[in-house]
């Protein structure tokens, strides 16, 4: 029984060299991945389990309908189980990269609570939703297609001192956890199969062990996939109002020695 | 009926110079290399913000938007578009001013400047600062003008007559 177990846990796991991608669509697995053995082809790969437990952002649109911006590649993300149920073309959108973009912004300080009421009303206009805002910023999360064109409006919102835009490739992370997810619950399934057999109490025992350390594995997976679906489906712009402190500009390294660029600006002139 | 001596005479002699001295600083502005022009609903502060680096000139409204002129000898000589690259610089990405626009603008006897318009809040809210650079070959003035963004808006027209009737020297 053990062998047996020990068997399963390293197919699962994927260190027999035979880590198996295994999918519902046409089971003929994802390109580059080697055919699925040691899952059966008719793992009940349970997209309902996977992210139907936990509320989707607000105004969450189907993943697979996001646009990438137009600066990217566009990215047919359909990670399975991410909302995207029903595709019939999964196994041609695997290949397309799951992209996450950012940007960072640092607006020169005016009308903070304009700027901070107008970012606030983009996110709300393209379909996304405020994730954190105080005094000095505010951080919206935006529909991936919509990014660009969000980016450029909070460009004219006023002064840009500081613009970072990134984005990060998450296909490699999220297709191995779809492998991983895929043979743990092939894995799972099987050590349920194994302990309605199972004769012994010591078997039964060790056999419930294993199937405990394997759910949590698949909860933490799917969590994690979770999470990289919806920060590829959910652009994230973080834009502040931070004022350089005085002291910063004595010690900058463009400051030209001219004495009329000194003692400039509103606390010196409305000091009378 | 006073008797002139001569140390009467010294001393009268002494008190007409000082006083065409007096009067020949007072017409050419105190020793300033410029002449402000105040506008209306304006008070003059006149020699209280002087001093000899700078020359300084102040106004104010009585709600609280500020005008200032200030001349320094241009040397190291830059020209404008030095200067004005210069100001945009320190005040925008050194002291986090957000500039709104600028524009070039005219003085009294045609020399040619540039306005640059920034905002910024501060605490009570949001707040207007105007520099004006004038570049000559001698001297770099700067106009300044600011105050509460609604104060300031109003004061807008009397701000471009005082950079309109601003001469330099």
């Amino acid at each position: 029984m053990g062998a047996i177990c020990a068997a399963a846990v390293l197919q699962a796991v994927g260190c027999g060299g035979s880590a198996q991608a295994n999918y519902r669509s046409g089971g003929s697995g994802y390109a580059g991945m080697p055919t699925a053995e040691a899952a059966p082809a008719d793992v009940d790969y349970d997209r309902a389990e996977f992210g139907g437990d936990s509320p989707a952002p607000p105004m969450q649109p189907g993943y697979g309908a996001k646009k990438a911006p137009d600066a990217q590649p566009s990215p047919q993300t359909t990670p399975v189980g991410a909302g995207g149920a029903g595709s019939g073309n999964v196994g041609e959108d695997r290949r397309a990269p799951i992209l996450i973009y950012k940007a960072d912004f640092t607006l020169a300080v005016y009308e903070v609570q304009k700027s901070v009421d107008a970012v606030q009303a983009l996110a709300e206009k393209s379909g996304g939703y405020l994730a954190r805002r105080d005094d000095t910023s505010i951080t919206i999360r935006i529909p991936a297609g919509a990014f660009q064109d969000v980016v450029g409006d909070i460009g004219k919102l006023g002064d840009v001192l500081n613009r970072n835009v990134t984005s990060e490739d998450v296909t490699a992370e999220f297709r191995d956890l779809e492998v991983q997810l895929s043979n743990a619950l092939a894995m799972r399934e099987r050590f349920a199969k194994l302990l309605e057999k199972a004769v012994k109490v010591e078997e039964a025992l060790q056999i419930e062990k294993e199937l405990g350390r394997v759910t949590d594995e698949i909860e933490r997976i799917k969590g994690r996939l979770k999470l990289l679906s919806d920060l590829a489906s959910y652009s994230t712009i973080t834009v502040r109002f931070s004022p350089h402190a005085a002291q910063q500009v004595q010690h900058g390294p463009f400051i030209l020695p001219l004495p009329w660029l000194d003692n400039l600006g509103l606390p010196r002139l409305l000091q009378l | 009926m006073i008797q002139r001596t001569p140390l009467l005479r010294t001393a009268l002699r002494l008190s007409a110079g000082l006083a065409c001295a007096a009067l020949l600083l007072a017409t050419v502005g105190c020793g300033r290399p410029f002449k402000a022009a105040t506008p209306d609903g304006f008070i003059e502060f006149e020699d209280r913000y002087d001093n000899s680096t700078t020359h300084e000139y102040r106004a104010a409204t009585a709600d609280g938007v500020v005008l200032s002129v200030r001349s320094f000898k241009n040397d190291p000589e830059a020209d404008m578009a030095l200067a004005v690259r210069a100001l945009e610089n320190r005040v925008r990405l050194g002291q986090g001013y957000a500039l709104i626009d600028k524009k070039e603008v005219t003085a009294r006897d045609g020399t040619k400047g540039t306005k640059l318009r920034f905002g910024h809040d501060e605490e009570g809210g949001a707040h207007l600062y105007y520099v004006t650079v004038f570049v000559t070959d001698d001297y770099v003035y700067l106009l300044e003008a600011g105050g509460k963004k609604d104060l300031v808006e109003k004061a807008d027209k009397s701000i471009d007559w005082a950079i309109q009737n601003f001469l330099p020297k």
